[in-house]
């Protein structure tokens, strides 16, 4: 058996993600509440440097699985219970080992509707970066513009940084969320349907982002847009719900999804013949 | 679809709630304002720069009332001191500490709310038992301020676990999403996130200590000399009120005179601490 090592321990090793290990992989990831089981063996891995779309129906588990992979489910889900095994960078992260906020850092995670705080921009960075240990003030100012560029943000908000963020129109409000995420710079970021609040015009600037950030680190996103899924992503993983429980039906490149799917609910899902 | 006459039904339904509203908060804010215009034209012309600075004279029928409102602001300040960290602490520790719905979380609320109703002759009484009587602290302004504590415990608690729950959850996940720690979320989140309302809560559990006058009768004392320490006794604002209006003769003029007092230092500190929430936001 694996023993869990601390993240920075094995940084510090020099033992980083390379290929042929994914950057994230879940083995036989199960989530249940009671006796019923939401997520049900899920195995899905994400390699460094891409984006994986996770796609299906409202109420597959989809999100609850997302929430597993950073541990935020102890928060979203108290009650919930965990099995199987998933690691980052090849440390094994459940069963758990003890140090969530650490885990959080390294593995970021955007939600469905934008949630900085009602503070400023500055505030809200600034929260980011000792959240993570950061506790030198002198480079914060670099930091926080860096990672404004990166979303381009910057050139709306150079000046203005003690604005609050919650006056932001909801499309900037994400994209300083998505900020928020990198100061850490994480390895992996999780989006859970990060457009679903969002206009067309601030859904197309937060794609252009993902894809940008996929230079970076790695992607996973969970979309009910199929459409958005097949232009970002590079692989595809699809859910289903079978017997109450969400499960992973296929998991592919894309193009093999939307092209030559091997199950027959995924080519149904594909074209829209459930709605 | 609804046809021209349901439509012009529903904005004549409209019409009558919005009237009907209206004419309730027209006949509360009429009664309230008589009662302040009725304070205030018997006893605007009774405050002065004398009155405000001078000592009782007289039980009260003439002087000022300087000492009964630095025995007021000392109370109240004990009370507020003491009741705001531990309202604060058991309403965090209920909400981020306690899963909802269990057992110790409805104990905790139904004893809160039962508490919040408890009258507060009751308080005064424990009050004198306990913190004069049995920890030997007298009748004083620390015992006054102490019952006071415990009187408005309670309510700030309760007050500030409805706060806490209706935090968006947004602010929650974000912040653990980023790393931090329930610590960072509490003290750099949380509680700057709800400044305002926590300081509105403060204002009406002080607004309940500064009218309170059956909890400080035995507690706090008569006394309207100025106050040396914390030990002496001290007559508050309420309890100077209620004295003049009923046991000395021909003291109602400067009841209202007090009454006044009372109202406007209520809105001088509730407009600072609203001024100061508002502030303290970015």
């Amino acid at each position: 058996m694996t023993i869990p090592q601390p993240l920075d321990r094995l940084s510090a090793q020099g033992i980083h993600a390379v290929p042929p290990y994914p950057v994230l992989s879940a083995h036989g990831v199960s989530v249940r509440l009671g006796e019923r089981h939401i997520v049900r063996d899920v195995d899905l891995s994400l390699n460094p440097n891409e984006i994986l779309a996770v796609i299906g129906p409202s109420g597959c588990g989809k999100s609850t699985f997302i929430a597993t992979l950073n541990r935020m489910i102890e928060h979203t889900l108290p009650a919930a219970e965990v099995e199987g095994q998933i690691k980052l960078n090849g440390t094994q992260i459940l069963p758990a080992m003890n140090d969530a906020t650490h885990l959080r850092n390294k593995i970021g995670m955007v939600f469905q509707r934008p949630n900085p705080f009602p503070f400023s921009v500055q505030r809200n960075m600034e929260f980011a970066l000792k959240a993570n240990g950061d506790h030198d003030r002198s480079g914060y100012a670099d930091k926080i513009e860096e990672a404004l560029r990166l979303v381009n943000l910057w050139d709306r908000l150079d000046g203005r940084l003690n604005d609050p963020a919650t006056c932001l129109s909801g499309g900037e409000q994400q994209r300083l969320c998505i900020a928020r995420a990198l100061l850490s710079d994480p390895d992996v970021i999780l989006f859970d349907e990060p457009c679903s609040a969002l206009d067309p015009i601030s859904c197309t600037a937060i794609e252009e982002l993902i894809l940008r950030l996929k230079e970076r680190c790695s992607v996973l996103i969970v979309t009910h847009n199929l459409a958005q899924a097949r232009r970002i992503a590079d692989r595809c993983a699809v859910f289903w719900l079978r017997e109450g429980s969400g499960e992973v039906i296929e998991c592919g490149t894309m193009q093999q999804i939307v092209d030559t799917p091997k199950e027959q609910i995924t080519r149904a899902y594909i074209r829209g013949e459930f709605c | 679809m609804y046809d021209q006459t349901t439509t012009k039904r529903m904005n004549a339904a409209d019409r009558i709630v919005c009237a009907a509203f209206w004419a309730v908060i027209g006949l509360v804010l009429l009664a309230y304002g008589k009662v302040i215009f009725d304070i205030a034209l018997q006893g605007a012309h009774l405050i002065s720069w004398d009155y405000l600075t001078g000592t009782p004279e007289r039980s009260g029928r003439a002087g000022g009332v300087f000492p009964i409102v630095v025995n007021t602001i000392v109370v109240l300040a004990i009370a507020v001191v003491i009741a705001l960290p531990i309202s604060l602490a058991i309403a965090l520790y209920v909400t981020e500490y306690l899963s909802p719905g269990t057992r110790l979380v409805i104990i905790f609320r139904s004893s809160m709310l039962i508490l919040a109703s408890v009258p507060s002759i009751s308080f005064g009484l424990f009050g004198a038992t306990f913190f004069a009587q049995y920890l030997g602290l007298g009748t004083s302004l620390l015992t006054g301020g102490l019952t006071l504590a415990v009187m408005i415990i309670p309510i700030c608690a309760f007050a500030f676990e409805e706060v806490f729950r209706l935090l968006p959850v947004g602010y929650r996940n974000g912040a653990y999403a980023l790393g931090a720690s329930k610590a960072r979320f509490i003290f750099r989140v949380m509680i700057p996130a709800c400044t305002t309302e926590i300081i509105t809560v403060v204002l009406l559990g002080a607004g309940r200590a500064l009218a309170e006058t059956a909890a400080l009768l035995f507690t706090s004392g008569y006394s309207d000399r100025m106050p040396e320490s914390l030990l002496d006794p001290g007559r508050v604002l309420s309890v100077h009120i209620y004295d003049l209006a009923m046991n000395i003769p021909g003291g109602d003029r400067m009841a209202t005179a007090s009454s006044l007092l009372l109202i406007a230092l209520f809105l001088l500190i509730s407009s600072a601490g609203l001024y100061f929430s508002n502030k303290s936001r970015l």
